[in-house]
């Protein structure tokens, strides 16, 4: 240890100078990938903040409006006299249910045998009816009322009706169910269509006792999605289904829903009927989480 | 002849020029045919109506809507230009905070959360996406107004000394809570293609780029996000598109175009978008300048569309990239 050389030493040094500034160039990169996953995980946080924020207040200022008169009652107009009296949402509940029940009536054949098209027919026209319909499903929803309200209600001296809404809904229903739909086709195996042919089945026989039935968990999750999606949708039926204060199962006449009553109280002009808002997005949140659930219990299964 | 092959191969009915199909199928081809003639027939309605609808609002307005700066519904002095830019700036505004927020979450959720809790927290990320758009609007309006007024817009005013872009009056409702509000709206969309694109880069690279010595933050910034950019720029442009016509939400929270600023050229302004006018104008929709909101419309429209258009492609070239 003693003897140590003029060269030894130097290279010793020099070791503990590369030693030196390799420890502090991984520290200094530990300490940037440490800074760098922390503000990760604060992007992780803040996304939660206005899901919690939503829920708490949600439930918080909505859960004391949940009582069986609310529920069941129809809407009352409150005046200058009586400004707490707002009734319940029966109205808005039974009307939610006829009007979302008709369009998901009237778009699950079309929703099924368009994929069917998009699966089975390949051509050009079926190509570009299929784009259209990825690009209906991104327009604004406010156009197809739009489109609704110029064919009917316009052309009708203003009439609105329950059935509008309904038709309006199709609209948002049928391109996003047709299009996951033929997802859940082309997610068939192939060795599966191919047994059925090969045995001398007609493809529309293929079709029908292979493909749909295999496909079936998928499909229903797809058109679930759609169907709890159109049930929070305001814009589309707004306007083509007017106000109904009464409660009723008609879809001949005018019709209110959950999100239009919303819309309703939270432009009017009653405090009452405004803090009711908390009420009725409540109910309304709770069933487009029930349909958002049985979409994951189909998909679920279809994963299983 | 070739170009028939391919568009043959792949179908059911493949080989329905060599086998004669029996009377059950040519049902089930017409079928098919007629419902791929009715959709179409319905889109080019949908098309026609809204674009014939709009032609007297053009003859009205013209070039008004493009040449002067004031919506003031109802009167001559009309103009589109609010609501283009007021669309424009929400949305601009919006993917500033919701795009790295989106990101980062998707890249935490992938690498920083347990594995058995990933599905969990994405789903809960997720859920916002299905809560409905006037919910938002009873959220924003009620609560985050009222946060606004009371303390951050005092604060930032304050704070900046009511320089730009934070001076003049406010009331909560506005630019600021429509972006806010349109953020949390567009966030889950972000979130959840970002997440699918991130999860499947392959293992080999990330291995690769750990073997050499980068550290994981080095690994996320230098190999992940670079081969997951057309995925993430998908996304955005799908959350854009959503974002240019979000309308019940933004006809709650925007307070309104006023007819001595209509600019939204403040953050603390009230404002109005295409999609949010359309809505809270419908009223008169009958009257003698309803036509107008079917101008509104087609400009809106036509954005939208072609913003989407671009986000398919670009999604489909990201799918193409790790099949």
């Amino acid at each position: 240890m003693s003897t140590v050389t003029d060269s030894q030493s130097g290279l010793t040094d020099r070791r503990d100078i590369v030693r030196k500034a390799a420890t502090a160039s991984v520290a200094r990169r530990e300490l940037w990938s440490k800074f760098f996953l922390g503000s990760l995980s604060v992007a992780l946080i803040i996304a939660f903040i206005p899901l919690f924020s939503i829920l708490q207040n949600v439930i918080g200022h909505g859960w004391h409006y949940i009582t069986w008169g609310f529920l069941t009652q129809s809407q009352a107009q409150p005046s200058l006299f009586a400004m707490k009296t707002i009734g319940g949402i029966g109205n808005a509940i039974s009307g939610t249910i006829v009007v979302d029940s008709l369009a998901v009536a009237i778009s699950i054949p079309i929703a099924l045998l368009l994929a069917v098209a998009f699966y089975d027919v390949r051509s050009r026209w079926s190509r570009a009816i299929r784009s259209l319909m990825e690009t209906f499903i991104g327009l604004p929803s406010l156009l197809f009322g739009m489109f609704i309200f110029t064919l009917f209600v316009a052309s009708n001296n203003g009439i609105t009706k329950g059935y509008y809404g309904s038709l309006a809904l199709c609209f948002i229903i049928v391109p996003v169910s047709a299009i996951n739909a033929l997802a859940a086709l082309e997610s068939v195996p192939a060795t599966l269509i191919e047994a059925g042919l090969g045995l001398g089945a007609r493809p529309s026989r293929v079709m029908w006792r292979i493909i749909l039935p295999v496909a079936r968990p998928r499909i229903m999750t797809g058109l679930f999605l759609a169907f709890a999606r159109s049930v929070g949708e305001t814009a589309p039926i707004l306007f083509v289904i007017g106000v109904s204060q009464q409660a009723s199962y008609s879809l001949n006449g005018s019709q209110t829903t959950l999100p239009t009553m919303m819309y309703d109280y939270l432009t009017g002009s009653y405090p009452s009927q405004r803090v009711a808002c908390w009420g009725i997005a409540l109910v309304l949140m709770t069933s487009v989480l029930v349909l958002n659930v049985i979409s994951r219990i189909f998909l679920a299964r279809a994963n299983k | 002849m070739s170009t028939d092959l391919s568009a043959q191969s792949g179908g059911l009915t493949a080989g329905r020029g060599i086998i004669p199909s029996a009377s059950s199928d040519r049902v089930y081809r017409l079928l098919l045919t007629l419902i791929l003639g009715v959709i179409g027939a319905i889109v080019l309605a949908f098309a026609y109506v809204l674009f014939h609808r709009s032609l007297p609002g053009w003859q009205f307005a013209g070039l008004r809507l493009f040449t002067t700066f004031n919506w003031s519904f109802g009167t001559n002095d009309i103009s589109a230009w609010p609501l283009i830019l007021g669309t424009f700036v929400t949305t601009g505004l919006a993917l500033l905070l919701a795009v790295p927020v989106g990101v980062g979450a998707a890249l935490a959720i992938v690498y920083l959360i347990p594995r058995r809790l990933q599905l969990l927290v994405s789903s809960l990320v997720e859920l916002l996406a299905v809560v409905p758009s006037i919910v938002y609007g009873v959220w924003g309006a009620f609560l985050l107004a009222h946060w606004l007024d009371a303390s951050a817009q005092p604060w930032l005013a304050s704070t900046f000394h009511h320089s730009w872009p934070f001076n003049g009056i406010f009331t909560g409702y506005g630019i600021m809570l429509g972006a806010i509000v349109l953020a949390v709206m567009v966030l889950p969309i972000i979130t959840s293609i970002t997440r699918d694109v991130v999860a499947s880069v392959p293992r080999e690279l990330i291995e690769g780029a750990l073997s050499i010595g980068a550290t994981r933050g080095q690994v996320i910034r230098r190999v992940i996000l670079p081969s997951c950019r057309t995925g993430i720029v998908g996304a955005v442009t799908l959350a854009t598109g959503r974002a240019l016509g979000e309308t019940i939400a933004l006809a709650t929270v925007l307070g309104g175009i006023t007819n001595f600023s209509p600019q939204p050229t403040r953050l603390f302004a009230t404002g109005s978008t295409l999609a949010a006018e359309i809505a809270i104008d419908f009223g008169q929709i009958t009257g003698p300048q309803g036509n107008l909101l079917f101008c509104l419309a087609l400009i809106l429209m036509v954005i939208v569309g072609a913003v989407s258009f671009f986000a398919r492609v670009i999604i489909r070239r990201s799918q193409r990239k790790f099949q």
